[in-house]
C-alpha cells in the first residue's frame, strides 16, 4: 500500500510538473484579481483608521464624550466662557452623580491667557497655548507612563501630535534632520499665565518650568494639556487678579465610561435632554462606516469586473487545455483512471496555480500599496496624512485561499469535462 | 467470462446497436468484423465499461458492471481489461517504458517485482532496445507492441483491440496475431478484436458480424455449428480452430 501511495504520489507531482508550466501562463489573469485585492484591502483598513482616527477621534465601545451644547464647533475653544460652549459645574456634578458611568473624566479650560515659551535651535519662540487640564487616569491604559503626568515642580505637559509637524517644518526650513516623537519627549519650556484684566494698569503674570511627558492624538485641539489640579488650584488661588471679572476654568467635556453598553441610547436621550452633545462610538462607526460604503462600492464594482474577467479567462484557457489534453485525459480513463481522479488532479494543478499567482499577487499588491502610499499625497493632496499601511501576514493567507478558490473554481466544469471523455470518442475524432 | 446481454444504443435517432447479446469465453480469441461505421467500437467502449448501453446489461463473472460505481469499474478496468487500439494511443510525453508502467501504478497490487516484471515482458516482447525511447521515434509495430505491453502488465483477464493492426503492414500485422496467440496459450489471456482485417479473422477462433446493429456468427469451414442466434464459444472450443496461417505471409 506504501509503496503504492509512494509511487502515485510521484507520478502525479511529475505530472504536475510538466502541465503547471503551461496552465501558468493561461491563468495570468487571477493575478491582476489577488494584487487588487490586497491594495484595495490595505487601501481599506487604512482608509478605516484614518477617517475613524484623523476625523472623530478614538473611543473605546463604552465610551462616550459629553460636550456642551455647541458641539464640537469651533467656539468651544474660545477662552470666554458662555452657557453655549461651556458645561455648567452643576450639571458636571449632576452627571457625576448618575449611576449609569463606572468612571467620568472631565476636561477642563483656564480662561486666562497663556503662552508657552520653547528654545528651538538657539531661537526662542512663545506662541499663545490654550491650557486645559484633566484627570491623570484618563491616560491609565492609553500611555504607559501616564502616572508620571501629576502636578511637580516642573510641570509634565502633553501636546497635540501635529506639534512635531510644526517642529518638523521649523526644522526642515532650516536644513535640520527631522524628529521623532521619542525624541521630543522631556524636551523643557516656560509656561507664562496672565491673570491681570485687559484693562489692568499693572500686568500679573506667573511663570512655570515644563517639559513635554508625551504626545497625543486623543484630543483634537491645539493646546497643552497639564494635570486638572494644577488648574484648579491655579484658578482657585489667582481668583481675585483679575478684579470683578471672575475668570477661573470651566468644563468643556466630559469622558464618561458607560457601565452597561445596554443603556446607552437611553443615557444620550438623557444627556441631551440636559442640553448637552453626545459622541459614542456608535456614531463614529456610522459616520465612519458611511463613508466606507462608497470606497466598498466602488471596489465591489471594479473587484467584480476583475473577477468576472478573471474567471471567463481562466475558465476559457482551462477550456482548451482539456481540449488540448482531450487524448491523454481519455487514454487515462481507458486504462482505469477514475472521474473522481481525474478532476481531483485536475484541481490539484489550479490549486498549485492558485497559490503560486496567489503569493505573486500578494507580494505586487503590496508593491502598489507601497508605492501609492509615497505618491498617493502628492496626487491627491486632500489625502495627505493618509498612511497606506502595506497588507499583513493574515492577508497573505486570505489572498492564496481566494487565489485557490477562484482558480479551482474555474478549473471544475473544464474538469469534469475531462473526466468524462473516453478514448472511444477521442480515437474517433482521429480517425 | 464476460456477457453482453441484449445491449442497444442508439446515437440520435440511429440505432447502431440493436438488442445484441454475446458471450465470450476464457482462453479465446474472439473476432467481431463489420465494415466502418456499424459500431464495433461502440461495442467494446460498452464492454470496457466507459459507454452505458440504453438498455442491456454487461456481465463480468455475473456481475453487472454498470451497477459498479465509476470508481470501482475504472478499478475492473485497470486490473481486468487490457486496451490496444488501431492509433497505438501512448501517451506522448512519457517514454516506452513508462508508458508500460503506467497502469501498474493504478494498481494498489502491483507487487514489489514490478520492475523485473516490466523487464520480463519487455523481453516477450522483444522492446529490449527501445524502452527507454519516446513514443514518436517508435515504428508502428513498435508502438503497437508497446501499447499490448501495457495492456498486459496488470494480467489482465481480457484483452479489447480495436482495429490493433489497421495501421500496420502485413509482416507486423502476424507478428501481432502471433502475439495475441501467444498470450492466449502462454498466460491464459482472451481477446476480442473489432476488425475488419482478414488475417485476423482466419486466425480467431470465432468470429462475428456486425450489421444493421445486429451481431451473428460467421460461418467458416471449420466450424460445423448450426447455432445461429445467442451464438456461444463452448461449441467452438472443443473443435481445434482455424487452418495454421504461414509464418510471415508474402505481400
Ligand atoms: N458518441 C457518439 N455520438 C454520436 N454518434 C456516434 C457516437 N459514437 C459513435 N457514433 C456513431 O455510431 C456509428 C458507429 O461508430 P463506431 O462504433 O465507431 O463504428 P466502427 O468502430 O464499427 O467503425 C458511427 O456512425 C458513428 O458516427
Ligand atoms: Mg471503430
Amino acid at each position: 500500500m506504501f509503496r503504492y501511495i509512494y509511487r502515485n504520489l510521484k507520478f502525479t507531482i511529475k505530472d504536475l510538473l510538466k502541465n503547471t508550466a503551461k496552465a501558468l501562463i493561461s491563468s495570468f489573469g487571477i493575478l491582476f484579481l489577488i494584487s487588487f485585492l490586497v491594495l484595495y484591502l490595505s487601501l481599506r483598513t487604512s482608509m478605516k483608521d484614518y477617517i475613524g482616527e484623523k476625523l472623530f477621534g478614538k473611543l473605546a465601545i463604552n465610551e462616550i464624550v459629553i460636550y456642551p451644547k455647541a458641539g464640537y464647533g469651533k467656539d468651544v475653544y474660545s477662552t470666554i466662557a458662555s452657557k453655549r460652549n461651556t458645561i455648567r459645574p452643576s450639571i458636571v456634578k449632576r452627571i457625576r452623580r448618575m449611576k449609569d458611568f463606572s468612571r467620568v473624566y472631565s476636561l477642563i479650560r483656564l480662561n486666562y491667557e497663556s503662552k508657552i515659551l520653547v528654545e528651538l535651535m538657539g531661537r526662542s519662540k512663545k506662541p499663545h497655548a490654550p491650557l486645559y487640564g484633566i484627570e491623570p487616569g484618563f491616560f491609565a491604559g492609553k500611555n504607559r507612563r501616564w502616572r508620571q503626568f501629576r502636578t511637580k515642580a516642573v510641570l509634565p505637559i502633553i501636546a497635540p501630535k501635529l506639534v512635531i509637524k510644526l517642529f518638523n517644518n521649523y526644522a526642515a526650513v532650516r536644513g535640520m534632520p527631522q524628529f521623532t516623537e521619542k525624541q521630543l519627549i522631556g524636551f523643557p519650556g516656560e509656561l507664562y499665565i496672565k491673570t491681570s484684566d485687559y484693562y489692568a494698569e499693572e500686568e500679573i503674570k506667573y511663570k512655570f518650568p515644563v517639559k513635554l511627558h508625551s504626545l497625543t492624538s486623543d484630543l483634537e485641539f491645539s493646546g497643552l494639556l497639564v494635570p486638572n489640579d494644577f488648574i484648579v488650584k491655579f484658578a482657585r488661588k489667582h481668583s481675585r487678579d483679575s478684579g470683578k471679572y471672575k475668570k477661573g476654568y470651566s468644563y468643556v467635556r466630559l469622558f464618561a465610561r458607560v457601565k452597561n453598553i445596554k443603556d446607552l441610547p437611553a443615557i444620550t436621550k438623557k444627556l441631551q435632554k440636559m442640553g448637552l452633545k453626545v459622541k459614542s462610538q456608535s456614531d463614529i462607526s456610522k459616520k465612519t462606516n458611511r463613508a466606507l460604503e462608497i470606497v466598498d462600492s466602488v471596489s465591489l464594482l471594479i473587484g467584480s469586473i476583475i473577477l468576472i474577467l478573471t474567471v471567463i479567462a481562466i475558465f476559457n484557457s482551462y477550456l482548451i487545455i482539456v481540449h488540448n489534453r482531450s487524448y491523454g485525459f481519455s487514454l487515462k480513463r481507458v486504462i482505469g483512471v477514475s472521474k473522481i481522479r481525474i478532476v481531483f488532479n485536475f484541481l490539484i494543478e489550479a490549486a498549485v496555480i492558485g497559490v503560486i499567482y496567489g503569493l505573486i499577487g500578494f507580494f505586487v499588491g503590496s508593491y502598489l500599496t507601497t508605492y501609492l502610499s509615497l505618491n498617493l499625497s502628492k496626487w491627491i493632496p486632500v489625502l495627505k496624512g493618509l498612511v497606506l499601511v502595506p497588507a499583513g501576514k493574515a492577508l497573505l493567507i486570505k489572498a492564496i485561499l481566494l487565489s485557490v478558490s477562484v482558480s479551482c473554481l474555474s478549473a471544475l466544469i473544464p474538469a469534469l469535462f475531462a473526466s468524462n471523455m473516453n478514448l472511444f470518442k477521442a480515437v474517433r475524432k482521429m480517425g | 467470462m464476460l456477457k453482453i446481454d441484449k445491449v442497444s444504443i442508439s446515437f440520435g435517432s440511429r440505432k447502431i446497436l440493436d438488442d445484441i447479446s454475446l458471450e465470450i469465453n476464457e482462453r479465446s480469441i474472439v473476432a467481431i468484423t463489420g465494415k466502418s461505421g456499424t459500431g464495433k467500437s461502440t461495442l467494446l467502449g460498452i464492454i470496457s465499461g466507459l459507454m452505458k448501453p440504453d438498455s442491456g446489461k454487461v456481465f463480468f463473472e455475473n456481475q453487472d458492471i454498470y451497477r459498479w460505481s465509476d470508481f470501482k469499474r475504472s478499478r475492473f478496468r485497470n486490473r481486468k481489461m487490457g486496451f490496444v487500439f488501431q492509433f497505438f494511443s501512448l501517451l506522448p510525453e512519457v517514454t516506452a517504458y513508462e508508458n508500460i508502467m503506467y497502469p501498474a501504478i493504478l494498481n494498489p497490487f502491483t507487487s514489489k517485482n514490478i520492475k523485473d516484471e516490466i523487464k520480463e515482458l519487455i523481453d516477450f516482447l522483444k522492446l529490449g532496445d527501445i524502452a527507454d525511447q519516446y513514443p514518436s521515434t517508435l515504428s508502428g509495430g513498435e508502438r503497437q507492441r508497446v501499447a499490448i505491453a501495457r495492456a498486459i502488465i496488470n494480467k489482465p483477464r481480457i484483452i479489447l483491440a480495436d482495429e490493433p493492426t489497421g495501421n500496420l503492414d502485413d509482416d507486423t500485422t502476424y507478428d501481432i496475431i502471433d502475439l495475441f496467440k501467444k498470450l492466449k496459450e502462454e498466460r491464459g489471456i482472451t481477446t476480442l478484436l473489432a476488425t475488419h482485417e482478414k488475417k485476423l479473422v482466419e486466425n480467431s477462433d470465432i468470429s462475428y458480424n456486425l450489421e444493421n446493429g445486429a451481431l451473428s456468427l460467421q460461418k467458416r469451414k471449420k466450424i460445423r455449428s448450426g447455432k445461429k442466434s445467442a451464438p456461444t464459444l463452448r461449441a467452438v472450443e472443443e473443435k481445434k480452430p482455424a487452418k495454421k496461417r504461414p509464418k510471415k505471409a508474402k505481400p
